[in-house]
Formats: structure tokens, sequence, C-alpha cells
């Protein structure tokens, strides 16, 4: 190794920041070179001369100072994970549930959906009573403007109301 | 990391399973992080700012900003490279915002066994190293503080400063020699 390179390394091989072979390879240069190894003695002067840095003691009651605020701040801490702060979070008892409970009350729901789209379809098919205009006009308080003049829009609603479609036909 | 609360010597527990019960909002698991790190901080800041009041306020927040960031910590380094990254950056921002250079004027306790004429120069010579330090640019402050004080090797320096071990040899190397030309008549 060359003085150059070995003065460009000797502050990591002070440090001992170096693979083991390097060390060996600067030792031997150093042991060889008075120049690089005044440089090196220079260097850990260095490290002598921080060492005479003093500093105050940690001052007292640092942690209960340190706590106190920590106190003060933890509750802004925590309330930043929801975003409703206050409020449960929508769905939060459905998340509360275990497994099995969950598909249960999910099954629940659609029996009901279903259930409810069943009986409505049954209610409106329910009967092939037809209504008269008549009826229609009275039904839907259109009375007021009997009679309801031929082809206006009025007719055409009376008419399209009144015809109750038989099962399987188009309204 | 071993200390003792009330005589008692506390939980080995890791700084990592430590910080998961931080995470949790558990106050009592943040207070054991403050007594391990509180003299590391206190420090670190110290040596970095050389104003006890600056370097507390630093050393506090570097504290209570862990516990803000605790919910989304993630042991990809070790939590004592993570701590002093937190206050390494306080410590440079500090810094940075440029206010007016206060010089301690807290006395050191002095050595019984030096005379008076030797307390001053040793004071002479504290005040030098602090103003040699104080000249540095602040990464390579930095890194020397990290590598001298601290004992963090290349690599944890190279992650607390998000450089590479290189990088950070050639900071050490860079304040080593700037030290070395201010301080060569000691």
């Amino acid at each position: 190794m060359n003085c150059k390179k070995v003065i460009s390394r000797l502050q990591a091989y002070v440090d001992k920041e170096m693979p083991v072979e390097l060390i060996r390879e600067m030792d031997e240069h150093l042991g060889a070179c008075p120049s690089c190894r005044s440089q090196a003695e220079r260097i850990r002067q260095v490290g002598d001369v921080l060492d005479s840095l003093a500093v105050p003691p940690l001052p007292q009651g640092f942690s209960a100072r340190v706590m106190a605020e920590a106190r003060k701040r933890a509750p802004l801490a925590k309330e930043k994970k929801s975003f409703f702060p206050l409020a449960r979070q929508p769905l939060q008892w459905l998340l509360e549930l275990s497994a099995p409970m969950r598909l249960a009350a999910c099954a629940m729901v659609l029996l009901a959906c279903l259930l409810g789209m069943f009986m409505s379809k049954e209610l409106s098919l329910s009967g092939n009573r037809q209504t008269s205009v008549a009826e229609a006009e009275s039904l839907d308080g259109f009375e007021w403007f009997s009679p309801t003049p031929p082809v206006s829009l009025g007719s055409v609603y009376l008419t399209y109301a009144s015809v109750t479609p038989a099962a399987g036909e188009n309204p | 990391m071993d200390f003792e609360r009330n005589g008692e010597m506390l939980n080995e527990a890791t700084d990592e399973k430590i910080m998961k019960a931080v995470a949790g909002g558990d106050l009592d698991a943040f207070n054991d992080l403050v007594l391990r790190y509180q003299s590391h901080a206190w420090k670190m800041a110290y040596r970095f700012l050389g104003d006890s009041m600056e370097a507390e306020d630093v050393a506090q927040e570097s504290l209570l900003k862990i516990l803000e960031a605790a919910p989304r910590y993630r042991a990809t380094a070790t939590f004592r490279t993570y701590f002093y990254r937190i206050l390494t950056r306080l410590c440079i921002d500090r810094t940075r915002k440029k206010r007016p250079a206060s010089i301690d004027n807290i006395p050191d306790v002095p050595d019984p066994s030096l005379g008076p004429t030797e307390i001053l120069i040793e004071n002479e010579r504290r005040g030098q190293v602090r103003t040699a330090l104080d000249a540095l640019p602040p990464n390579q402050k930095a890194a020397m503080i990290l590598r001298h004080y601290e004992g963090l090797g290349y690599a944890e320096i190279a992650q607390v400063l998000g450089v590479t071990p290189k990088a950070v040899e050639r900071l050490i190397s860079r304040a080593g020699a700037s030290l070395q030309a201010r301080l060569s008549h000691f």
C-alpha cells in the first residue's frame, strides 16, 4: 500500500472499521512509515481532546417533564388513529362478532331482502281484476279533470294504469 | 439495556417489544423507554448544540416524537438506530434555525487535583473544543458525535444519516482533519 492510500483510510483504521486483512496491511505500512504513523497518532489525539468536552448531568426531573407532556399528547395521538374519534365506526358491531356469527347475520339480511322481493311480486300479481278508466280516474284523483280528453297524456296514463297484465303477458 | 427504577431491575424486554406496547397506548412502557434513552438523548443533544436549554428541549422532543410515531413504527432497523435518526434530525434542524449562539455558562465541576491555573487552562481548552466542534458542518458534526461519543459503527451511522458507510468514513475523516487543524496546539 502506498502512503496516499493509507492516509485516505487512516480514520477507518483508527476506528477499526475495516476488514481484518486490510488492517494487517495498514499495520505493515505504518510499521515502516514514520510519517503515516505520526498522522495516525494525530487522529488518535483528536479523539483524546474530544473526550475533554464535558457534559453536565441530566437535568433533574427530565423524565417527569417528558411524561407530563406525553400524557397531554397521548390522547391526541390515539384519536388520530380513528376517523370517527367519538362515535363508533360504522359496522363496528359486525367486526366485533365472531366469523360464524358474521356469516349468519349476512345470511339473515339476504334472506330478508329475498323475502321482501318475493312478497312484493306476489302482491303485485295477485288477482286479475282490471280497473276501469272511471275507477282509475277516481283512484288517482283525476275526477276533477273528467272526462279525460282523448289521446291526451292523461288518457294514456289512465289506460296504462287501468290495465293489469295477466301473468306471463307484457304490460 | 438494564436499568433501575425505584431500586428494582426493570424487565429485560427489548426496545422493539416496548415500542409495540407504546404503539398500543401503554404509557408505562413509554416511561421505560424514556428512562432507557433519556441520558443518551441529553448527552448527544448537548454535545451537538452546546446549550443546556436547547439540548433539553431537543432531547425531550425526540422522545415525544417517538411516542407520536409509535403506531407507525416498523422494526426495519433497530430501535436504537431509529432513536438516533430522530434525535440527529432534530439537532440538525435546530442548528439550521440559526438561533443566536449562546455559550453555556454552566461551570464544569473542577477536578480537585488541579490548581486554579490548571482549571482555567482546562476550561479554555474545553471552550476551544466546543468552538471547533461547532465550526463543523452539521453532517460532519453528527457523524463525529455518533462515532466518538455514542460509539455507533459506520454502518449504523449510515442508517441514521441516510448515507452509505463510505460516505460516513469520508464525513468523519473530514471532521477529524478539520478538528486537527483547529486543535493542533493541544
